[in-house]
C-alpha cells in the first residue's frame, strides 16, 4: 500500500539551465499537492522528474509503500508507472482513441474491458472512442490521455495542467477524479497556473521559480 | 529470467510490433518511400546500363546498393515518429525496453524483407544474372537483411532524440556501423551470382561472418539500448 512520495533536496535542470534547487517535499497518501508557478518556470520538469521520465540532476525522489521504498523509475521497470498525464505527450493519432488504450492495456496486462470502462468515464464512448484520435478535438485528446493515465489503476497520479484545454463539464471530471483519489487515499501531484484549482485541490502547495 | 517474466516480455513485444504494423498500414510512412526509392532506382540503372554485359561483382554491387538505401530511407522512422509525434514517453511508461527495441526491430525485418521480395524479383528481371545460387542467395538477403534493420534500429534509437538534422545524422551514424556488413554482403552475393566454386565457397564461409555481425549487433543493441532509450 502506497505511504508517501517524497522528494529530499532535489535540483532539477533543462539542458545546461538549472530550474529549481534543494527542493523537498513530502505528499502522503490521501494528500494532493499542487506544483504552482508561472510559464517556464520547470513545473511541466518536475512533473517529469516525479513521474519517473526523467531523472533529478541531484538529490532523490522516493515512493514509499508499507512494504519498501523505490524510486519512481524503478515503478516504470516494474511495470507499474505512475499515472502521468501532460500536454507533450500524444496518443497515436494514426489508431483511434480505443485502440490507443487498447494497446496501452494490452501492454499493461490489464483485461481491455476497462478500456471501454475508462473511456466512459471521460465522456468517449461510443462513436467517438472508434474515431481516428488525429480527427479529435485538443480537449477530447485531453480526455483520452486523462484516460491513459488511468489503465493500470495507480496508486498515485502525476497530472500537468489537466483542466488545459478542458471544457467546463471536463473540469467537473478533473474535479471529480482527483477527489475519487485522495478519498481512496492515492498520491496526487498536479501542476497548474490556476489559482482556483490551487486553492481547491491543494492540500500542499509548492511553489517554484524563484531562481 | 523467469518463464513467466520471459512470456510477458515475449507479449509485450508483440503488442509494439503489432502496433507498428497497424500505423504503418494507416500512415504509409516508409511503405511508400521504401517502394518508390527501390522501383526507380532499379529502373533507373536498368536503363543507363541499357543490357550491357556485367562481372557478377557489378550485379552484386548494384543490388546491395538498391537494397541498403532503400532499406535505410524508411528505418528511421520507428522511432523519430514516436519522438516527433510526442508518443514516445507512453512507451517508456508502459513497456520494457528491450521489448520496444525487439518490437521495432520485427518491424523493421519485416520492412527489410518487404524491400527484399520487391527489389529482387525487380533486378532479376531487369539486371538478369545468368548463375545464381538460390539458396545462397536466399541466406545472404535473409542475414543482410537482418544486420540492416538490427543496425538500423539501434541508430534511429540514438538519433530520435536530435534536436535537429535527424536524417542526415542516420546516415551519418549508420554509414560506418552497416558498411562492414554491406562489404561482406556484397562479397557473398558475388558468390551467389559466379559459377566459380572458389567464390561459392568463400561465400558460404561469407555466411557465417554476417550471422556473426547479425548477433553482435543485436546483442550489443540491447544491452546498450536503456541508455539510448531512458533520459
Amino acid at each position: 500500500m502506497l505511504k508517501s512520495v517524497s522528494a529530499d533536496n532535489i535540483s532539477v535542470a533543462y539542458g545546461s539551465r538549472t530550474l529549481m534547487q534543494s527542493l523537498s517535499f513530502k505528499v502522503l497518501s490521501g494528500q494532493c499537492m499542487v506544483v504552482a508557478g508561472r510559464n517556464g518556470s520547470g513545473k511541466s520538469s518536475l512533473l517529469r522528474c516525479i513521474a519517473g521520465l526523467s531523472a533529478p540532476s541531484a538529490g532523490t525522489l522516493s515512493v514509499e509503500f508499507s512494504e519498501r521504498l523505490c524510486t519512481p523509475t524503478q515503478l516504470i521497470q516494474e511495470n507499474a508507472p505512475p499515472g502521468y498525464c501532460a500536454p507533450d505527450l500524444n496518443l497515436y493519432a494514426e489508431l483511434s482513441g480505443r485502440e490507443n488504450l487498447t494497446f496501452l492495456a494490452r501492454l499493461s496486462g490489464v483485461h481491455t474491458k476497462k478500456v471501454d470502462e475508462l473511456l466512459c468515464v471521460v465522456g468517449l464512448c461510443g462513436e467517438s472512442a472508434g474515431r481516428l484520435v488525429a480527427h479529435y478535438s485538443s480537449g477530447m485528446q485531453q480526455r483520452l490521455r486523462i484516460a491513459a493515465s488511468l489503465i493500470q489503476s495507480p496508486e498515485f497520479i502525476v497530472w500537468d495542467e489537466p483542466t488545459a484545454t478542458l471544457d467546463g463539464s471536463g473540469r467537473d471530471l478533473v474535479d471529480q477524479l482527483i477527489f475519487e483519489y485522495v478519498a481512496k487515499n492515492g498520491v496526487v501531484i498536479i501542476a497548474t497556473n490556476d489559482a482556483s484549482e490551487t486553492e481547491r485541490w491543494g492540500d500542499l502547495v509548492v511553489e517554484i521559480g524563484t531562481l | 529470467m523467469s518463464k513467466l517474466a520471459l512470456s510477458n516480455w515475449l507479449r509485450c513485444t508483440l503488442i509494439v510490433a503489432r502496433k507498428e504494423i497497424d500505423v504503418e498500414l494507416r500512415a504509409r510512412h516508409a511503405i511508400g518511400t521504401i517502394s518508390l526509392f527501390a522501383i526507380s532506382t532499379l529502373i533507373a540503372v536498368s536503363s543507363a546500363l541499357n543490357g550491357a554485359n556485367m562481372r557478377s561483382e557489378v550485379k552484386a554491387g548494384l543490388l546491395w546498393i538498391v537494397l541498403l538505401f532503400a532499406a535505410l530511407s524508411g528505418l528511421s522512422r520507428v522511432f523519430v515518429r514516436e519522438q516527433e509525434g510526442g508518443t514516445a514517453a507512453y512507451l517508456r511508461l508502459f513497456a520494457p525496453s528491450t521489448s520496444i527495441y525487439c518490437g521495432k526491430l520485427f518491424f523493421n525485418l519485416l520492412l527489410v524483407f518487404g524491400v527484399e521480395a520487391i527489389s529482387v524479383p525487380l533486378f532479376f528481371i531487369f539486371i538478369s544474372p545468368e548463375t545464381v545460387h538460390y539458396a545462397l542467395l536466399i541466406g545472404v538477403l535473409a542475414l543482410g537483411g537482418w544486420g540492416i534493420a538490427s543496425g538500423a534500429t539501434f541508430i534511429a534509437a540514438l538519433i530520435a532524440n536530435a534536436s535537429a538534422g535527424k536524417s542526415g545524422l542516420f546516415f551519418i551514424v549508420a554509414f560506418p556501423v552497416l558498411m562492414p556488413l554491406l562489404l561482406i554482403a556484397v562479397q557473398a552475393t558475388v558468390g551467389a551470382f559466379s559459377s566459380v566454386d572458389t567464390y561459392v565457397t568463400r561465400a558460404v564461409a561469407d555466411l557465417g561472418v554476417l550471422g556473426a555481425y547479425c548477433i553482435v549487433s543485436t546483442v550489443a543493441a540491447l544491452m546498450l539500448f536503456d541508455y539510448v532509450w531512458y533520459d
